[in-house]
C-alpha cells in the first residue's frame, strides 16, 4: 500500500473574536510544517472573516462556499444527479479549491454572499472535514468566533480542542461556554487553553476554566505586530518571537510535537 | 441497448488505429486500494488533464456484441512512463452488455450501475478526480507508482477487473488517450452527448406525457440524433404516430 489512511489529529482552535485565534492558528501550522516536513497537513479557515489565508501568505481564489453554491445551482436547474455523482463532483471541486503550499494544504470556508446564517455552509464544511480528514495526518481548523460551529456539531470529529483567550473576563467566559457545549455535543480527546496577549502576568492566576489546563501564556508580541503591519506571513516571524515560542509550548503540552 | 452505438462508432473512426493494444489479463491488474487515495501535488509526477489541459471521460454501453467483442485496453499516445509533464487526457470505456431487461427502468438502473463502477476503481498511486458536471477526469500519478512500474495496461486491467464483477457485462474496452494531437474538443462534445442521452432517458423514465409535442421539448435535439430514444418514450407504434403528426405540420 502506498499511503495507508490514518486517523488524523484534528486540532480545532476556538474562542472569542479578537483574541488572536487566527495568528495562533497560523503559528500552529508553521510549527507542524517545521516539525513534520513529510507529513500531510491541512489548514482549514472555517472563520467567515477569512484571515488565516493572509496569515499564512496564501492567495485564495475559490472557497467551500463557492462549491456549495454551484451544487445548489445544478440542483435548481433540475439536473438529475445520483448521490454518488454529487459526491464525486464535490470531491473534484474540493481539490480545485484546495491550495497546496510548501508543506501544507489549505481550504477556506468562504463568506456566503447572501445575508443570513451560515448553517448550510457549516453543514457542508462538516462533510468536507469528514471527507478529507482520513487523507491527512494533521488538520488545523481556525474556527468561527464563538460557539456556533461547536453547537452545530460541525467539528464533531475533533481530537484536540484548543481554546484561546486574552486576559479579559469575556474571553475566558467564551472559553468556558465552548467547553460546556463541547462536553455535551462533540467528542474530543484533549482540551487546553492558551492565554494570548498577556499584558500583566500577575493576573494569569485569575484565568481558570474548570477541567481545562492552561497550555501556555503568550505575552503581547511586538514582533507579530510589526509582521502584521507589513503584511508579512507567519513564516516570516522570528522563531523566537513570543507567539512562536508560546505555540511551541502549547503543542508540546498537547503532545502534538 | 443500442442508444450509444453511434458514439462508439464515431469515436472509433475518429481515433483510428491505436498506438498500442493489449488483451485483458486479471493477473496484470494494478493494485487496487479499494478506497480513494490522496496524491498531493508534491507527491505527483504529473497530472493527466491537469490545469487547463483537456480531460475527457465517458462511458458507452451496447448490447451489440460486434462492437465490443473482447476485453481490451487501447492506448493513443505515450504511456505513463514516457510522460514527463501535465498532458491532455481522455479515458473512454465501451461496455458490451447482455440485453438486460424488458423493463425500461430496470435496464436504466442497470446501466447506471455499470457506469458508476468508475467511482469504485482506485488504482494505487493513480488518483482519479471525476466531474460528472463537466465530463472531466483528471489523474494525479504518484512518483512512487511510476517507480513501481504503473502503466495504462495495468490500470486498464484494474478497470476491467472491476467491471467484470458485474455479470451483465460481456466485454470491456478501456481506451486511454494522451496524444496531444487528438481532437479532444470532439471527444468532449461526444461526452456531452452521451451525458445528454442518459439525462433524456432518465427524463423519459421519470414520466413524460405521451401526447407531448416534440417540438416543444428541450430534449428534441438529443432524440433526433439518437436512434431509440423516441421508442423509449412513445413505444414503437407511438413513434410512427408522432412522426406522422410531425410530418403533417
Amino acid at each position: 500500500m502506498e499511503e495507508k489512511k490514518t486517523k488524523a489529529k484534528i486540532l480545532a482552535v476556538a474562542g472569542k473574536g479578537g483574541v488572536g485565534k487566527t495568528s495562533l492558528c497560523s503559528a500552529i501550522v508553521r510549527q507542524l510544517v517545521d516539525a513534520y516536513p513529510g507529513k500531510r497537513i491541512l489548514a482549514i479557515d472555517a472563520d467567515p472573516a477569512i484571515g488565516l489565508s493572509t496569515a499564512l501568505g496564501i492567495h485564495v481564489e475559490h472557497t467551500i462556499d463557492d462549491i456549495r453554491n454551484e451544487v445548489i445551482e445544478t440542483s435548481e436547474r433540475g439536473e438529475y444527479r445520483q448521490a454518488i455523482e454529487v459526491l464525486n463532483e464535490a470531491r473534484f471541486r474540493i481539490f480545485d479549491t484546495m491550495v497546496e503550499c510548501d508543506g501544507f494544504a489549505f481550504l477556506a470556508i468562504g463568506r456566503p454572499e447572501a445575508a443570513g446564517c451560515y448553517c448550510s455552509v457549516n453543514s457542508y464544511l462538516k462533510e468536507v472535514i469528514s471527507m478529507l480528514a482520513g487523507d491527512f495526518d494533521y488538520v488545523v481548523i481556525d474556527c468561527e468566533a464563538g460557539i456556533e460551529q461547536i453547537s452545530r456539531r460541525v467539528l464533531e470529529e475533533v481530537t484536540h480542542l484548543l481554546l484561546i483567550t486574552d486576559q479579559s473576563a469575556k474571553g475566558v467566559n467564551v472559553c468556558r461556554e465552548i467547553k460546556q457545549v463541547a462536553d455535551e455535543l462533540i467528542t474530543y480527546e484533549k482540551v487546553g487553553i492558551v492565554v494570548n496577549r498577556v499584558v500583566d502576568p500577575a493576573m494569569n492566576s485569575l484565568i481558570q476554566v474548570e477541567g481545562v489546563p492552561v497550555l501556555a501564556y503568550i505575552p503581547t508580541d511586538p514582533a507579530h505586530a510589526a509582521n502584521d503591519i507589513q503584511g508579512k506571513s507567519v513564516f516570516e516571524l522570528p522563531e523566537d518571537s513570543n507567539i512562536m515560542t508560546g505555540v511551541r509550548e502549547a503543542l508540546h503540552a498537547f503532545e502534538i510535537i | 441497448m443500442n442508444l450509444y452505438n453511434t458514439f462508439i462508432q464515431d469515436t472509433e473512426s475518429m481515433l483510428g488505429a491505436p498506438k498500442q493494444k493489449w488483451a485483458y489479463a486479471e493477473r496484470d491488474a494494478w493494485n487496487d486500494l479499494g478506497e480513494s487515495e490522496l496524491v498531493l501535488m508534491r507527491d505527483a509526477a504529473f497530472e493527466l488533464g491537469g490545469g487547463s489541459k483537456p480531460a475527457v471521460n465517458f462511458t458507452c454501453v451496447t448490447s451489440d456484441a460486434n462492437l465490443v467483442p473482447a476485453d481490451e485496453i487501447l492506448l493513443y499516445g505515450p504511456d505513463l512512463k514516457d510522460i514527463k509533464a501535465d498532458t491532455p487526457f481522455a479515458r473512454i470505456v465501451m461496455l458490451g452488455v447482455k440485453e438486460i431487461s424488458d423493463d425500461e427502468q430496470e435496464a436504466f438502473n442497470a446501466i447506471q450501475n455499470m457506469e458508476f463502477v468508475k467511482y469504485h476503481v482506485f488504482p494505487e498511486g493513480y488518483m482519479m478526480r471525476v466531474s460528472p458536471e463537466s465530463s472531466r477526469e483528471q489523474i494525479r500519478v504518484s512518483k512512487k507508482a511510476l517507480k513501481k512500474g504503473i502503466s495504462f495496461r495495468s490500470v486498464g486491467c484494474d478497470f476491467i477487473k472491476q467491471y467484470k464483477k458485474n455479470p451483465n457485462i460481456t466485454g470491456v474496452r478501456v481506451i486511454f488517450v494522451t496524444d496531444p494531437n487528438v481532437d479532444y474538443k470532439h471527444l468532449l462534445e461526444t461526452a456531452k452527448k452521451v451525458g445528454d442521452v442518459t439525462k433524456t432517458m432518465n427524463k423519459i423514465l421519470e414520466g413524460m406525457p405521451e401526447d407531448l409535442d416534440c417540438a416543444s421539448c428541450s430534449f428534441k435535439p438529443v432524440c433526433d440524433e439518437v436512434e431509440g430514444l423516441k421508442e423509449l418514450h412513445f413505444g414503437k407504434d407511438g413513434v410512427k404516430k408522432a412522426k406522422k403528426e410531425c410530418d403533417s405540420r
